[in-house]
Parts: C-alpha cells; structure tokens; sequence
C-alpha cells in the first residue's frame, strides 16, 4: 500500500487537471462533486496507508517512498520522494479528511458563482500543495508545496477580485507570506551548507554533528518562515484580512491546514531543535504566548462574524507555538487536529449563516438565529464549548496538555507562559460566548425584510460531521494512563525529542480544574456582558444616531484600540506607508538613475556593437570568403607560431 | 593502350564485414528516398498531398526506432570506418527525430506556398541529408569523414535552392554552394596535410601517431598536422557557423525555406557539431593544448557575434540565425572542454535541435503566406511580376513589427512560441536552462572561468534577442481579431512535441541525462 503513497497528492491535482480541461462544460454542480469526489479518493487512500503504516512495527514507521530523481547538480542531488511517517500521515489524513467535507460545503456555498469550476480548480490544487508539504522527503519538496499553498490562498482570498477590497487583502497575504518564505530559503541554503544534504532522513541522520549556533540559526529562520505561513507576531496581520475570500477558504486554508504548516515544519525538524540553543526554543514558546494573548484580546472587540474567528485562529496557533516551545510537540499536533476540527465547524457555521443572512457578516444585525437555523446553531454550540475548554469537549482535553507543558517548561519561563495562556483561555471563553449570544441568541436585530433561513444539506452535513468530530477528537489522546494513543503513535517521528513530563496526577487535576474553572466563569462573565443586551448595546457605527450616549459595559470593552488589534495593523502603514515610503522612493531613485542608468548603458552600447559589426555584413559573398580565409590563416598562423616557440 | 587491373588475387583483398543490423538505422534513411523517387515515378498519385511527408516521417522515425534497440551497442564497424557507440547513437537519433519533425513542417509550408511541384524531391533531399550526416556522426575515418560531410552538405545547398519561384532562395542557395564549396576544399586540404604528417586517415592511428610519436622529421610532420588541423578546424567551423566563419548563416537562413532553415539549424549543425568533437577529441587529443585556445576563441566569437549583431536585426529569421550562432559558442565549449564536456555537448545538441526546430516551425505557421502563384504550370514563373516578388520578401521576411498583435492572432502559436523563446534564453524550467547550465558547469570543471563568464554574460545579451520577440507579440497590440489557422494538424502536432519536450524536460530533466551519460568513453 506504501507505494501507492503518491496517489494521494495524485488524485487532487488528477481533480485540478480534469476541472481545467472539461471543468466549465461540466459546470455546477459537477464540476464540485468532481473535486470531491478527487479529495474524497484521496483521503480513502491515505487511510489506506495509514493502516498500512500501523501494521509495521513502530521501528519500521519512517518510509520513503521514491518517485524519481528530481535535481541531479554537482553534490546537490534532490529526489522527489514522499516520507511515510505517523506525522505526515497524520497531518494527510486531517487534510484530505476536513478537505473533503469542506469541498462538499462548497458545492452548496458557492452555488450560482459564475467562476464556480475556477474556484474547484484552486481548492484541489490548494489540496495538492498542502499534502506536498506534508508528504515530501525533503525541505525543497516541502518547499514547492508551502509556496503552492501560499499561491492558491492568494489566488482564493482574492477569488472575488473585482473587489478592490478583496484584492488588497490578496496581496497583503502575499507579501507578508514572501518575507516568511525568505526565512525558509535561508534556512535551506543554511541546512544544505552545514549537512550537505536536504532530505528528511539525512537531516535525522546528521542533526547531532549540528553546532549549536548553526542549529539555532536554522531554527530562528524557520521560526520567521513559521511566523508568515502560522500567522504569528510580527506577521501575523495578514490572517484576518485573509477573511475576505469565500468562507470554505477561510475554514480549510485559514483555519484548518495552512496556517498549520508552520507548526508541521517545526515539529518535522525537531532533532534540529534539539541541538538548538535553548533561547531559541524559548523565542518560539514566548511568540507563540504572545501572539495568542493579543489575538485574543483583539478578537474581544470584533463584530465581524469572520474576523473573530480569525483573530481566534491566530490565538489559537500561538497555543502550538507555546506547545512546540515547551518541548510539547504531541500537545502541538494534538492541539492542531482538534482545532481543524472545531475551528472549520465554526468557520462552517459562520458561513452558514452568512449564507442564510444573505451575505450580512455584521454580528450586530443579527441575534435569535438559533430558532431559525436549527441544526447551524447547535453545531456551532458545539464548536464554541470544544474552543471555549468545556469538558469533555476536544478543545479542553487539548489545550490543557499545552498548558500542563507550558506549566512545567521551566527553562524558558514555565509559570509566566502558563499564566499567560491561561488568560487567553479565558479570553477565549469570553469572545466565543460573545459570539454565539449575539449570533444565535437574544431578539432578532436584523431588519424585516431579511429572512434568515437553514442551509441546504450539502452543507449542514459536514457540520453534523465535524461537530461530531470536534465533540469526541479528545479521545484521541487523553490523560489518562494508556489512553496517550497519538502520543505512542507520533513517538517515530520525533526521535525521543519531545518532553516526557513526569508531573503527578495531583497537579495534573489540579491544573485541569483551575482550565474548568477559568472557562465556566468566562462564559458565565460574557453572559452577564451579553446576555441581556438589545439594539443599542454595541459599540455604535460613527454616525449612527446613537453616537455620543453613555459607554455600556460591553462598549468600555470594546475600546477602539481593541477594534484595532492593539494598533499593529495601524503601526504597519504608518511605518510602511510614511517612513517607509520615503526609503522606498529613495530607493526607487537610485534604481532610476544608477541601477536602469548602467543597465540601459549596457544595452546602449550592446545595440551599438551589433550595429557597428552589422556593417560587416555586406552580402556579398567575395567578403564572406575574405572573413573564411583570414580566419583560416589566423588558425595556421596561431598553431605554427605555437610550435616554434 | 588501356589496361584493365584485376585484382589479380581475389583474396589479397578482404572485403570487410558489414554489419547490416548496427547499420540499419542508416540504411534505412540511406535507402528510404530511392524507394520514394521510384515509386513515386511509377504512381504518379503518390505526388499528391501528405503521402510522401507520411512515408518520411515514418521513415524518419523507423530509423529512430532502430537506433534505440542499438542502445547497449559499443564496437566499430565496416573495418573500422564507423563507430556505433551512446555519442553516434545520441547523434542517429536527433537527426532522425529532427528529419520526422522537419517532414512535418516541409508538408504545411508546401500546402501554404501552393507549390506541390518538388514534394517529392524536398523529402527525398532531406532524407539523403540526413544519412550523409548520420555517418557524420558515426564516422572513424577521415575519408569516410569527408563522404558524409559531402553528402549531407550537397543535398543542402539543393535543399535551399529548391523553390524555384522564390529568387532570394536561388541566391542563398548559390552564396551557401559558393562557401561551402570552398569550405570542403580546405577541410579535404586539411586531412592531406594530416595524412601527409601521419601516414593514416584513421582517428584511431591518427591518435597514436601524435606529438611525441611522430616520424624522422619532427618539424616538418609536427607543422604538417598543425596546419592540417588548423585548415580542418576552419572547415568544421564553417559547417557548424562559428565566427568568424559565421557570414553565410543570417543570409542563407534568411532566404532558405523556413523548414529548410530548421533543418539546417538543428540537424545539420548538431551532425557537423558532433563530426568535429570526435575529430578534435579522438584524433587530436594530443593536440589539445593547441586547438583548445582557438576553439576557445571562436567560442567567445560566436557567443558574441551571435548576440550582438543580432540585437540590430529586424527580420526574425536573421535574429533566430545570430541565435544559433550563440547556440554555436556554447557548443563550442562544450567541445572546448573535452571529456568533460562529453554530455553537455549531447544535451546541448539534442535540446538546441528541437527548440529551434520548433521555434522556426511557428515562425513558419505564423507567416500569412497565399498560394503565392496559380497551381504549378511552368508558364507561370515568367508571370513573377514585382508585385509578386515583393510578396514573396514579405513571406520569409516577417519582422518584428509584423509581429505585433500576433498574441490575439495566433494566441495558441503566440504561447508555444514564448515557451521555445524562454528556453533558448535559458530561463528555468525549459530544458534550455538546464543546457546553458551543462556547458557552463562542464567550461568550469575545466577550470575555464573566463569563457564561462563570457558564456553567462552572452546568455543574458542573448536574452535579449529572444525577449524583444516576446515582447513584440505580447505587448505591441493591434486591434487583431484571431486569424483564420492557416496550419495543419500535422505541423501543430511536430511544434507542440517540440512545446512538451522543452517544458517536460525543462521541469524533469532526468530522462535526457541518463541518455547522454556514458558517452564519454
């Protein structure tokens, strides 16, 4: 079954390839059932392999499977091969699995769009790339998929690019992403210096002989790759602005897997992070916090129904970053499928119900859906308790092993990271309580002639499916003794790196009560911000008649400063758009006169040349006989000359 | 009084072995064009439309087929005179797919020009080329040498010439026999002096025979082959259009018909290209501290003739030829570079071929040629009035600014053009990059620094020369609406495997370089 393997990036992009021949004659809705049915194959097949996988011995789970010699330069020999590992199958199978039921959300979300086979077209390749990246033997490989899926998610958040709006928020994913990408190639180059090679196995084979600072050099620059692809400070600005592509996006790119890819390569590289320097391991714990804390508190204040759930997804990827950093990466990947699941329902859920509010995303408009999109609203319940850390949904039993590592991660500044994670937690509740009062609770705010109704089922299934998923996916890795299943099963691919806490069950209790805790008297707070309020409780839109009245409670939250994720997105222009547009139009200066100045004076004297020489060309053939035995005699002359010297 | 020698003991002279399976790929090619001249004077209806391009190519690719059940096969053959090793059989296969391809292209440019009245000798010319340079290629011999060199030029120069009612093709076809004519005899004065220094014509004998081995009087034997060598270098360098032995090429590729032109840039220059590396490598070898400085400098020559003379030309066919001349500098250093520059030299070849068969190929679709005179009838050619000959010019004399617009037009040519374009630049992802990077690399290796900077910086002047064809069918729009294809399935067919070859191979390079490793030997 093994090496069947490439047949799982092979059927999506098979579904791209059919889709851009015959895509537009099959039109709506085949051509989505086609890319379902690709990512749907896909997915059979890499359960197929995963149960092959699981069938070796735990020795043997570290497979490469050769395709071909790839790049063959000097010393530097690439093949491409894909690496069958628990972590790569992992990640395949919550890829190709999530995928898939969002390609069959999609066939109903974008019913009736006139580029509806364009936007299957991206979704499989987006696919493709992703388990590119996930499955490749080597970091270039790896690399063709990070650039693919950074790719097809510019091509997807601009999807509906005769919005200036959406097209500006293309290209600002796209250039924040290049800076991350920079990082990588960096690292890269730096790896094939210093080890000589590439690949996954050698890169095993030859961390140890690492030295220190090399190692954490590495690390740091794929820190910075990390921090562009994961949405983490500084980079993290271009996630919620990504909101602006069709939601599936939102839910399978800018949730689900992509914003992952950065965690997976970390975790991939992880005998390198254990040579590494112990600050850099701390660098990636404190801006995995960080990032979770300010994110969450800049989702507090949004009334977009998206932009909280991006800002949350954001928060939550910091919970990976301050996993990893702590030596956590089980908690790391438990955490990352767990989130995929709820955080795609939710995602989902939103855009159902932007779909059945015709296309209103403003929470402030909307209120008591739960009676009139039944099964939407008790999905997205689901997914608010898994995130919020109610027992025994999935998000509890997950983020409170990330706190338990981050707990008794002493070397980096164990206590202060678990404080602060806790208060994202609890910031958590608070905002996704907010979130589910005002969407699906309270009076109706929307105005008459909007009549909100349930989606068709192509879409209500995958959210019966993953709020199932998203309900149970903690006992994929649960505290208690024998019951660690992804932990044995992700030990091959992590090479005794990862932290063993030997912490006893009285402080794990008791952590895990204080996580209880925190999360009820969140939601039990937000209700009493939230529980209550009518029309006029909301931070109001400059110019509305209620501008000017007191500040409610929930108002004094919501400063303006929160509305504007702590200012960062603001501190980017001004220092892009002032200081840095001065350096960039000298810059463009010097480019003007020096740069084109000597590149237009080469080609200047290039055509000069060539006109001159030209003249030789006369046509007529005695000169052509001239140039031929003058060049002969020269020949002669030479070699003679050679010889009696 | 006549007499008569016999052989007075018929077994004082061995007739050699041939070996008619090793030799069949040439047979084939050889033998092909009688068949067609006879049976196409005995059923006149073969004449007619695609038969005998059909009958060509598969000829063509009959022979290709052949070579590559040789593909183990190492040894000489006929006592000696040929060689089947992986360098002839790379060599075979380029001019048999090159000859298909070219067929292809011949039969459209006969429907366009609505001149059927030679179908029948272009196919059988091309193909009687072609054998004369598969034992090119094959040759171990310097006489033998010499045969396929006459062969393959002879039919040419006809080649060229062939189209009667076009006066610019007889006058390349008679600057091309003129130079040509003189080239061979300076080439055949070279391997006099080289036999006069050695005693043999052998490669092999020839090689051992060398520097230090060499008769009673070593000046005089030692400045006979240096002379020789310098008088069969200038041959050879004639034959692939090295500068300064270069002029002919812009005027003849000009005025040849557009798949003659093809055929003479890709074929022709990889048969001669191959024929000299095995002389310079197998006979010479001793030599190659004193050729290598002069093939170095008609490398950086051609490097720069070809991109700098070419970035003052206007009519595309003239750009496309400097573009070979460039191509030719990096053959050239490929040859420079000896044994290391075995399988450069081959991927070089082989890639060159068919780009630029392709490239000349949609040059010719694109070109709106009408039926230029009423169907055949000799009367007619009196009828060539000015206006018709400016016709004519304008056919083979597209430009750039013709070219404007051509995106709309032809947005399908327009694409596979701007593909082949890209890969004789040498941009990424065509097999032209990885090319451009094999001669470097092997000029390197080497430890000749110099030329593969000169190299590099050729190849970006050169850029140039491809990008101004991009940028004119792109960027300088017209109001053009899609044209009427005036092309047929069969030329589309040759061009888009030219199309898919440069990117397959562009993205996947592997296949081409394990064909041409281990040709060294």
């Amino acid at each position: 079954m093994l090496e069947l393997a490439w047949l799982i990036p092979g059927f999506p992009l098979l579904g791209a390839l059919l889709n851009l021949a015959v895509g537009r004659r099959l039109g709506e809705p085949s051509s989505g059932w086609l890319a379902a049915a690709a990512s749907g194959a896909s997915f059979v097949t890499t359960v197929l392999v995963f149960n092959e996988l699981r069938s070796l011995e735990a020795g043997e789970r570290f497979h490469i499977e050769k395709l071909f010699d790839w790049i063959t330069v000097g010393s530097f020999d690439v093949d491409a091969g894909l690496l069958i590992d628990p972590l790569s199958i992992t990640m395949a199978l919550f890829i190709t699995g999530v995928g898939s039921l969002i390609h069959v959300y999609s066939v109903g979300y974008m019913h009736g769009d006139a580029n509806f086979s364009k936007f299957f077209i991206y979704l499989n390749l987006f696919v493709t790339s992703m388990l590119l990246l996930v499955l490749g033997d080597n970091l270039l490989l790896t690399f063709l998929g990070w650039e693919g899926v950074g790719a097809c998610s510019y091509l997807l958040i601009s999807f509906w690019f005769t919005d200036k709006a959406n097209a500006t928020a293309g290209k600002k994913a796209f250039v924040t992403n290049r800076v991350g990408d920079f990082g990588y190639m960096l690292a890269l180059f730096l790896v094939f210096e210093s080890l000589g090679s590439i690949k996954y196995d050698d890169i095993v084979a030859g961390a140890s002989t690492l030295a220190p600072v090399t190692a954490t050099a590495i690390v740091l620059l794929f820190l910075l790759a990390a921090t562009g692809k994961s949405a983490q400070l500084p980079l993290f600005v271009w996630l919620p602005d990504a909101m602006a592509g069709p939601t599936p996006v939102s839910a399978l790119i800018h949730a689900a897997t992509m914003v992952t890819s950065g965690v997976f390569l970390l975790t991939r590289l992880n005998p390198i992070l254990a040579e590494a320097q112990v600050w850099a391991l701390g660098t990636i714990a404190w801006v995995g916090a960080i990032t979770a804390l300010v994110a969450a508190t800049a989702a507090v204040a949004q009334n977009d129904i998206k932009k909280v759930l991006a800002y949350s997804t954001v928060s939550q990827l910091g919970y990976l970053f301050l996993a990893i950093g702590s030596g956590g990466y089980v908690p790391a990947l438990f955490h990352m499928i767990t989130h995929a699941f709820f955080k795609a329902l939710l995602f989902l859920g939103a855009g159902s119900v932007i779909h059945g509010m015709h296309h209103e995303q403003d929470m402030r408009k909307m209120g008591g859906l739960r009676k009139l999109m039944p099964i939407t609203s008790a999905t997205f319940i689901v997914g608010w308790l898994a995130i919020a850390g109610v027992p025994p949904f999935s998000g509890f039993w997950s983020k409170d092993e990330i706190l338990l590592y981050a707990y008794n991660a002493d070397a980096v500044g164990g206590k202060a990271l678990w404080v602060i994670g806790l208060a994202t937690a609890l910031i958590t509740a608070f905002y996704m309580t907010r979130q589910v009062l005002m969407t699906f609770f309270g009076k109706p705010r929307f105005s008459e002639d909007v009549h909100p109704h349930e989606s068709p089922k192509t879409m209500t299934t995958p959210l019966i499916v993953l709020a199932g998923l998203a309900a149970v996916a903690g006992l994929l890795n649960l505290p208690f003794k024998g019951m660690h299943y992804l932990q044995e099963w992700l030990e091959p691919s992590l090479f005794g790196n990862e932290v063993h806490l030997d912490a006893s069950s009285n402080s794990k209790i008791l952590l895990a009560l204080i996580a209880t805790l925190v999360a009820v008297s969140a939601i039990l707070m937000a209700r009493k911000v939230y529980g209550t309020l009518g029309t006029g409780s909301f931070v109001p839109a400059s110019g509305s008649e209620d501008e000017g009245k007191p500040m409610t409670v929930a108002q004094k939250i919501e400063k303006p400063i929160l509305a504007r994720a702590w200012g960062i997105d603001e501190a980017y222009s001004r220092l892009f758009g002032q200081l840095g547009e001065k350096l960039f139009h000298k810059f463009a200066s010097f480019d003007r006169s020096v740069i084109d100045g000597a590149v237009n004076g080469v080609s200047k004297l290039a055509s000069g040349v060539g006109t001159t020489l030209r003249v030789t060309q006369t046509g007529y053939v005695r000169n052509y006989l001239q140039f031929m035995a003058f060049g002969v005699i020269a020949l002669g002359v030479w070699l003679l000359w050679r010889l009696f010297i | 009084m006549i007499t008569f020698q016999t052989v007075a003991n018929p077994d004082a002279f061995e007739v050699p072995i041939v070996e008619w399976g090793a030799l069949s790929p040439l047979l084939i090619m050889a033998l092909a064009p009688i068949l067609l001249v006879t049976v196409s004077s005995v059923v006149p209806s073969f004449k007619k439309a695609s038969l005998p391009t059909v009958y060509t190519a598969g000829a063509a690719l009959l022979s290709a087929a052949v070579t590559a059940t040789l593909w183990s096969d190492n040894r000489l053959l006929m006592d000696g005179a040929l060689t089947i090793d992986r360098f002839t059989l790379v060599g075979w296969l380029i001019i048999a797919v090159g000859v298909a391809a070219i067929a292809m292209l011949l039969d459209n440019y006969i429907v366009k020009q609505g001149y059927f009245e030679q179908i029948i000798e272009w196919n059988v010319l091309l193909m009687i080329s072609a054998a004369g340079g598969m034992i090119v290629v094959a040759a171990q011999d310097l006489i033998v040498l010499f045969v396929g060199i006459e062969v393959l030029s002879i039919a040419t120069y006809v080649l060229v010439g062939l189209h009667l009612r076009k006066p610019i093709a007889q006058e390349a076809a008679f600057k091309y026999f003129i130079l040509g004519a003189v080239s061979s005899g300076v080439f055949a004065y070279g391997i006099a002096l080289v036999y006069g220094a050695t005693g043999s014509t052998y490669l092999s004998e020839i090689a051992t025979s060398g520097r230090n081995s060499l008769g009673l009087n070593p000046v005089v034997d030692s400045s006979l082959m240096l002379v020789g060598i310098a008088l069969m270098l200038g041959g050879f360098a004639f034959k692939v259009g090295a500068a300064p032995f270069h002029s002919w090429t812009p005027d003849v590729y000009q005025g040849a018909p557009t798949p003659i032109t093809a055929y003479m840039a890709s074929a022709v220059k990889v048969a001669a290209a191959l024929g000299f590396a095995r002389v310079m490598h197998d006979a010479f070898g001793e030599f190659s501290v004193d050729w290598q400085p002069l093939v170095s400098v008609l490398a950086v020559l051609s490097l720069v003739a070809g991109s700098f003379i070419g970035l003052a030309q206007k009519n595309l066919k003239r750009i496309l030829a400097y573009s070979s001349i460039n191509h030719v500098g990096f053959i050239l250093i490929a040859i420079y570079a000896l044994d290391e520059g075995v399988e450069a030299l081959l991927f070089y070849s082989a890639s060159y071929a068919f780009t630029v068969i392709g490239s000349f190929g949609i040059l010719m679709m694109m070109t709106q040629t009408e039926p230029v005179l009423a169907e055949s009838d000799d009367e007619k050619m009196v009828m060539i009035g000015a206006n018709k000959i400016r016709n004519l010019e304008s056919a083979d004399g597209m430009t750039l600014d013709d070219l404007a617009g051509a995106s709309k037009r032809h947005p399908l040519l327009a694409g596979l053009f701007a593909v082949l374009l890209f890969s004789q630049a040498g941009v990424p992802f065509t097999v032209g990059f990885w090319a451009k990077l094999q001669a470097i690399l092997a000029a390197v290796s080497v430890e000749a620094y110099l030329l593969a900077g000169f190299a590099i910086l050729a190849a970006v002047v050169a850029a140039v020369l491809y990008l101004r064809i991009v940028v004119a069918m792109y960027l300088k729009s017209d109001d053009s609406e899609p044209a009427r294809t005036n092309y047929s399935k069969l030329s589309l067919i040759a061009v888009v495997a030219c199309v898919l070859l440069t990117v397959g191979l562009g993205i996947y390079p592997e296949p081409l370089s394990d064909l041409v490793t281990n040709a060294g030997s």
